[in-house]
């Protein structure tokens, strides 16, 4: 059992969770801090074009607000 | 004929003369190709769209051919690796292009980004390589530097 006691790594967690069939462990990670939540961004490695997915997640709760993926 | 249209001269000559060299986007045989790969795209087809794409290869007269990538995946596609020079086939590459036919919101709910996407920028900085990406409504540009431009309604681009 991993106990997260940053919120913004359980708001990672969470993004990782809603968009994990578009993301890879590996794909690059950014995030911006919107105020009342948090953009993150998951950008895949390599040769590959497209991919990877944007997933704004509130601050309070961590629920997602809205998940794109990329193509 | 191959080995020299990657040669320094030519490349060189590119460089210099760029205003002597037609926008691929002019040429109707480079333009039914581009619609080619997006109807072999499937974007209608919820099971089957998947992404296309190729290479715009400039030839030593300065007409144009393409090259396609092998069939990419839903939302992905791998292309071939240029050699250092950016060549392919031994023929400068002029520019990428590849389709995105997934739908702003598809039949399952999912959202899907219409334009080109940070790998896509990425790839094609890295390479100083121009690139479009054709939507279902637009048709978007990756210049050299990665900007993103919209060239236009794809159907009015590409006459579909």
């Amino acid at each position: 059992m991993i106990l997260l006691l940053n919120p913004l790594l359980e708001g990672l967690e969470a993004a990782r969770r809603a968009a994990a069939d578009a993301i890879h462990p590996n794909d690059e990670v950014t995030v911006d801090d919107q105020g009342i939540h948090w953009v993150f961004e998951f950008i895949p490695r390599g040769e590959m074009l497209g991919g990877g997915a944007r997933v704004s997640v509130a601050k309070d709760d961590f629920r997602i607000l809205k998940v794109v993926r990329g193509q | 004929m191959n080995r020299m249209a990657c040669e320094p001269t030519f490349r060189n000559y590119i460089d210099r003369n760029s205003e002597n060299v037609l926008d691929p986007l002019t040429e109707p045989a480079i333009i039914g190709e581009i619609g080619r790969a997006w109807r072999e795209s499937q974007p209608d087809d919820p099971a089957n769209r998947h992404e296309e794409g190729g290479y715009i290869l400039l030839n030593p007269d300065l007409s144009y051919e393409i090259a396609r990538w092998p069939r990419g995946g839903q939302s992905r596609i791998a292309p071939p690796p240029p050699d250092a020079r950016n060549c392919y086939n031994g023929k400068v590459v002029s520019a990428t292009f590849h389709t995105h036919p997934n739908p702003p919101v598809d039949e399952a709910g999912l959202e899907w980004e219409q334009g080109p996407s940070e790998s896509d920028r990425r790839w094609h900085m890295r390479r100083k390589l121009r690139g479009f990406v054709i939507g279902r409504l637009l048709i978007y540009e990756i210049d050299v530097n990665a900007a993103i431009h919209v060239l236009g309604k794809r159907e009015e681009v590409l006459g579909l």
